[in-house]
């Protein structure tokens, strides 16, 4: 038989690849589950080994000992009803019962602190309602610009692509900071339109659909104009029917980047929290002082890239569809 | 009645000149066709009248009114393009309603979802023309279907169907029958024709396929190098081209030209053979054409003699592809399947050309009239 030592070699680096990209996701999944304590030992404190779903040794939930400390009337009221002891007995008493109610599996507490010490569903519309924004605005403006860039003739339009392409190697971080003080001069900062208007211009957009639109057939646009179409009907209900396959793509690339964006919120979201976008709900779990609650925030980063990806496997079967089923003859 | 000019037409892209002093005046009703090798300019010429394409100078009329900066929606013609340009997300009855639906609908009831609520009695007037041209044209069990679940040929008719159903005052057809394969092209060609009588409606048809501009056309303009060379009902253009370009254009297999010369009487010679045929020119250069089928084959008097390099079975007919010496070219001759008999590749042929229908071509190609003169017996 002849045997290929090629195969198993690709299959090899394939394979570590695979591994190597998807190490930070088991992490992040597997960390979601565990406590503070097993995460940063990898133990708990019976000394067994955590393992994938940790091994859910109940620990006390510091956000619920907290707000259930024993107050000094408390301590008094109780000291009433047990003469005899001392008031410090009497608050061990009390601490020991608030410390046995807020014991919990970690995976449970984690998830519950993600949705009720972050208003992460709050953050999670929020996201739906920015990412939606900027991609629906980002078609809006890209798809007239790229249409004119590939089947209008105009004076310019090659200098005009040519800068379309130059601004694809300008990188956000770049300009953040003239883009903050205008807004701030508008004083629109801590507002959605902070979050949405910087974005709503697409040049990834624009390059991808033109380069699409330069594939479509004039004669389309020709039959739309001997029926009468406007410039913009044409855009609207010819150009945009035949490029549905590429937008996927582009709201793939384009939701993806907005969704998980934690650079810009970030920055134009100061104040008001009911702004926050998801991954601005992981800084509610960073405490400078204490130190970071490891658990929860990855409990909030699983909530926040599960939409991602159940709405990546849905696209992605309809992604493959629309190119196959687009063969335009 | 509506007729089409086109006046003095400059067009060029960049440098490039594609269109030079191009005056067309197409009448109501006719089929006309555009005929030319391709690059010669005819869809660009075709595009110009519908509209949608810029020219550097000149006049479009129709109906005397002067439509050279109107929109080409509001030209009022259709166009049936090569690739059909169905839309491909709508069914055909969509594609055949879009442009009714831009032309006689405002533009609030053309609003997605809700429009069609206040646009019932419009729609189903529209409904009706759409079902009248797809009664026509065959097209009503394939209404509801998309342009992607079609064959050529009825991909042909739907986009046929889009072009008829505003009832243009002409339709502008860009080698709508290329894309088909070889028998539903010839079967087509006798459909639009039927169309054409059918629907009395002018047609302005293109085609690099001067058997289709032949069989088809009332009458059809020549393009070559973005000039009409000749503009002529198909029998003149076949037995009375204007030049040499026109005539090896037209016809098929290709005329056949060779070089000739006059003596100081006016007797043509071609080749070896001095002929017995005067003609008013002397001691002159020329070209002569003759087409396949104007051979005799005589076995008394021989003018030619050629050696067969290639045979083509036509059924019918056979084409004989022959090496006559002393001509450079090739010699195609036409022979009815009943005279064939026996030949060969490398078999020996005696023929004599028709003289009377022979065609004469100066230097330049140009053709000109020396037929009318006496045909005589020249004294042995
Ligand atoms: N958009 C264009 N830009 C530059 N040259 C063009 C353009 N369209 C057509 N041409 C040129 O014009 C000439 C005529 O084209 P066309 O009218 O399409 O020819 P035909 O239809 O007879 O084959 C060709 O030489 C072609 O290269
Ligand atoms: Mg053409």
């Amino acid at each position: 038989m002849n045997y290929d030592i090629g195969q198993p070699i690709k299959h090899f680096l394939l394979i570590l690849g695979a591994i190597i990209v998807i190490l930070p996701f088991y992490s992040m999944i597997s960390y979601s589950f565990q406590s503070q304590g097993e995460i940063e030992t990898g133990k708990n404190s019976k000394g067994e080994k955590a393992g994938f779903l940790g091994t859910q040794e109940k620990i006390v939930d510091q956000f619920c000992f907290k707000s259930n400390t024993p107050e000094k009337e408390e301590v008094n009221s109780l000291m009433l009803k047990m003469p005899g002891k001392t008031e410090r007995e009497v608050y061990n008493i009390l601490l020991k019962n608030v410390t046995e109610n807020c014991l919990k599996k970690p995976a449970f507490m984690n998830y519950t602190q993600a949705f009720t010490k972050a208003p992460l569903l709050r953050y999670l519309l929020n996201g739906v309602i920015v990412t939606a924004s900027i991609f629906l605005l980002q078609v809006v403006v890209a798809l007239p610009a790229a249409y004119a860039l590939a089947k209008l003739r105009f004076v310019g339009r090659e200098f005009i692509f040519t800068l379309v392409l130059l601004c694809l190697l300008i990188p956000i971080h770049a300009v953040a900071l003239p883009l903050y003080i205008m807004l701030a001069k508008l004083g629109l900062t801590n507002s959605y339109a902070a979050l949405i208007i910087p974005w709503t211009i697409s040049v990834f957009g624009i390059f991808l659909m033109r380069q699409f639109f330069m594939t479509v057939p004039d004669d389309y646009i020709d039959a739309g104009r001997m029926d009468g179409m406007s410039e913009f009907s044409i855009i609207w209900r010819v150009m945009l029917p035949t490029a549905v396959p590429a937008l996927l793509a582009f709201a793939i690339f384009s939701v993806v980047a907005h969704w998980n964006d934690y650079f810009w919120p970030r920055v134009v979201i100061t104040g008001d929290p009911d702004l926050f976008t998801p991954p601005l709900g992981m800084r509610v779990f960073k405490q400078d002082t204490e130190g970071d609650l490891h658990g929860p925030m990855m409990a909030v980063a699983v909530t926040i890239v599960t939409p991602l990806i159940v709405a990546f496997l849905i696209a992605q079967k309809r992604f493959i569809e629309g190119i196959t089923f687009s063969g335009m003859k | 009645m509506s007729n089409i000019q086109v006046k003095e037409i400059y067009k060029s892209y960049g440098n490039t000149s594609v269109i030079e002093d191009i005056s067309i005046e197409i009448k109501s009703k006719e089929f006309i066709t555009l005929v030319g090798p391709s690059g010669c300019g005819k869809s660009t010429l075709l595009r110009i009248i519908a509209g949608l394409e810029q020219i550097n100078s000149g006049r479009i009329y129709i109906d005397q009114k002067d439509v050279t900066f109107v929109r080409p929606s509001d030209r009022n013609l259709a166009m049936v393009f090569q690739s059909y340009a169905l839309y491909p997300h709508l069914t055909v009855k969509e594609n055949m309603l879009t442009p009714l639906k831009l032309r006689d609908l405002s533009s609030f009831q053309r609003f997605p979802l809700i429009g069609k609520y206040f646009a019932k009695k419009e729609l189903e007037k529209l409904d009706i023309l759409v079902s009248e041209t797809a009664e026509i044209l065959r097209l009503k069990k394939l209404l509801n279907r998309k342009p992607g679940q079609l064959s050529g040929g009825q991909r042909q008719r739907a986009a046929l169907g889009r072009a008829m159903v505003r009832k243009p005052i002409a339709f502008l057809m860009d080698e709508p029958l290329s894309n088909l394969d070889a028998a539903l092209r010839v079967h087509m060609r006798s459909e639009l024709s039927e169309l054409h009588k059918k629907l009395g409606i002018t047609f302005i048809y293109v085609t690099h396929d001067q058997a289709e501009a032949l069989t088809m056309s009332n009458r059809m303009a020549v393009m070559m190098d973005g000039r009409i060379l000749q503009l002529d009902e198909p029998n003149k253009i076949y037995s009375e081209p204007n030049c040499i370009k026109v005539a090896e254009f037209i016809g098929s297999p290709k005329i056949n030209i060779l070089p000739a010369t006059t003596d100081k009487l006016g007797y043509l010679s071609i080749g070896n053979f001095k002929s017995n045929f005067k003609t008013k020119i002397k001691n002159t250069k020329i070209f002569v054409g003759f087409r396949s089928e104007n051979i005799i084959l005589n076995k008394k008097t021989n003018q030619f003699n050629g050696s067969v390099k290639h045979i083509e079975n036509l059924g019918s007919d056979y084409f004989l592809h022959l090496k006559v010496k002393s001509f450079s070219d090739k010699i195609i001759i036409r022979i009815p399947h009943s005279d064939f008999t026996n030949i060969k590749v490398d078999s020996s042929i005696n023929f004599s050309i028709n003289l009377e229908k022979i065609l004469f071509f100066d230097v330049d190609g140009v053709r000109f009239n020396a037929s009318y003169h006496t045909f005589q017996k020249k004294i042995a």
